[in-house]
């Protein structure tokens, strides 16, 4: 079993795990990471967004999207090649980019915040977010029950009241 | 009810549930997950009775437990438990510190990730000029890093889920390819300067 995800961005890679009773997060470095642990007993309340990464949208475009373009326009054979390669690379990024978008995961523990964001697989990203709140239900459950989810925040079933009973028959039973 | 801070304009939501969620006021969508976190107890320490035990640290406060460095009594205040056993902040604070230090380890080492590097090095432009003619130094100092790994992974489950078969299997067959390579290329270019010198003797 490897890391649960990984976040590349380009100046620090990180890679979250998922463990029994706490979440790790490590900062690689060339020759040690730096390990940060974030034990479920007290994490607060876990906040989940996604956003579309402009950043590298835009750099997509500046880096392959406009010189494929311009290379298109030169009308060379080669040029036309590399230029319907680059474009081909940059509309294949720029996809994906908007399909995974950026996910921010804000963790509130013991009154601190701390934040991850990256660009995850949706699929793996989904696992692991069920694997994490699972977790910390399961490690705050002897404290306090769950919350329930919003979709069974019904009112409780009002008793069921007995079906009326013969009158007759109570006021009067041996006329039965 | 419980409250988690709005990311788009920080305003405290109340939300009474976990999944999707929207912000009134600024319109951010996401998903909030809200818990019941274990509250902190703070225990202060007894203060001792005539009869009781006390603290070698603290002569009025009760002793609840013993140092398991010095086996000395400690009070609520002194103890600190590690890898469940019980020592005293003391004790951590001098003769324990590389135990608490090892306890609460802040960073990961990864040879593995000095051996990529080893094994990348000779592909930089530039850097291969003196890393293939010293590869008699870091090739063994790959193999003894890639042990180094093997003992972490039997020992560690934190390292052990990071350096998984794939790697364990991966690094010494590259390791080793290199150092035959490196052989071979030794072999011939000795070879053909004996044959350079035997050429002009």
């Amino acid at each position: 079993m490897s890391v649960d995800l990984r976040s590349n961005t380009l100046f620090s890679r990180a890679s979250l795990l998922l463990m029994d009773d706490c979440l790790i997060k490590l900062e690689h470095g060339r020759t040690k990471d730096r390990v940060r642990r974030y034990s479920f007993d007290r994490i607060e309340s876990v906040v989940i967004y996604r956003q579309i990464p402009w950043v590298r949208l835009i750099i997509c475009a500046v880096v392959l999207l406009l010189p494929g373009f311009l290379l298109l326009l030169a009308g060379e054979t080669s040029e036309t090649v590399t230029g319907i390669v680059l474009m081909a690379c940059a509309v294949f990024l720029i996809v994906w980019y908007l399909y995974c978008r950026k996910t921010t995961i804000r963790v509130v523990r013991a009154g601190q915040q701390y934040e991850v964001a990256g660009i995850f697989r949706p699929g793996r990203f989904r696992r692991f977010r069920d694997r994490l709140i699972g977790g910390i239900n399961a490690v705050q459950l002897p404290f306090a029950p769950p919350i329930p989810p919003v979709a069974t925040l019904e009112p409780p079933p009002l008793p069921v009241e007995p079906p009326p009973m013969p009158v007759e028959s109570i006021a009067n039973p041996t006329q039965a | 009810m419980p409250q988690f801070v709005c990311p788009g304009c920080y305003r405290v939501l109340e939300f009474a549930g976990q999944g999707a969620t929207r912000c009134p006021s600024c319109g951010w969508n996401g998903e909030a997950y809200l818990f019941n976190p274990a509250a902190t107890v703070v225990q202060s320490a007894e203060l001792a009775l005539p009869d009781d035990a006390t603290c070698i640290h603290h002569p009025r406060k009760k002793a609840t437990a013993v140092c398991a460095g010095t086996g000395d009594y400690i009070c609520s205040l002194c103890a600190v438990e590690l890898d469940g056993q019980t020592f005293s902040t003391e004790y951590l604070n001098a003769a324990g510190k590389m135990k608490a230090g090892k306890a609460f380890q802040r960073e990961l080492p990864r040879p593995d990730s000095q051996i990529t590097l080893y094994l990348l090095l000779p592909f930089i432009p530039y850097v291969d000029f003196v890393a293939v003619p010293f590869a008699f130094l870091w090739l063994p100092h790959g193999f003894f890093l890639y042990a180094k790994c093997l003992r972490m992974r039997r020992e560690d489950p934190l390292f052990s889920r990071l350096f998984g078969t794939g790697r364990a299997i991966i690094l010494p067959i590259l390791l080793s390819i290199y150092s035959l390579a490196w052989l071979v290329g030794a072999g011939f270019g000795i070879w053909g300067l004996a044959q350079y010198f035997k050429l002009f003797k």
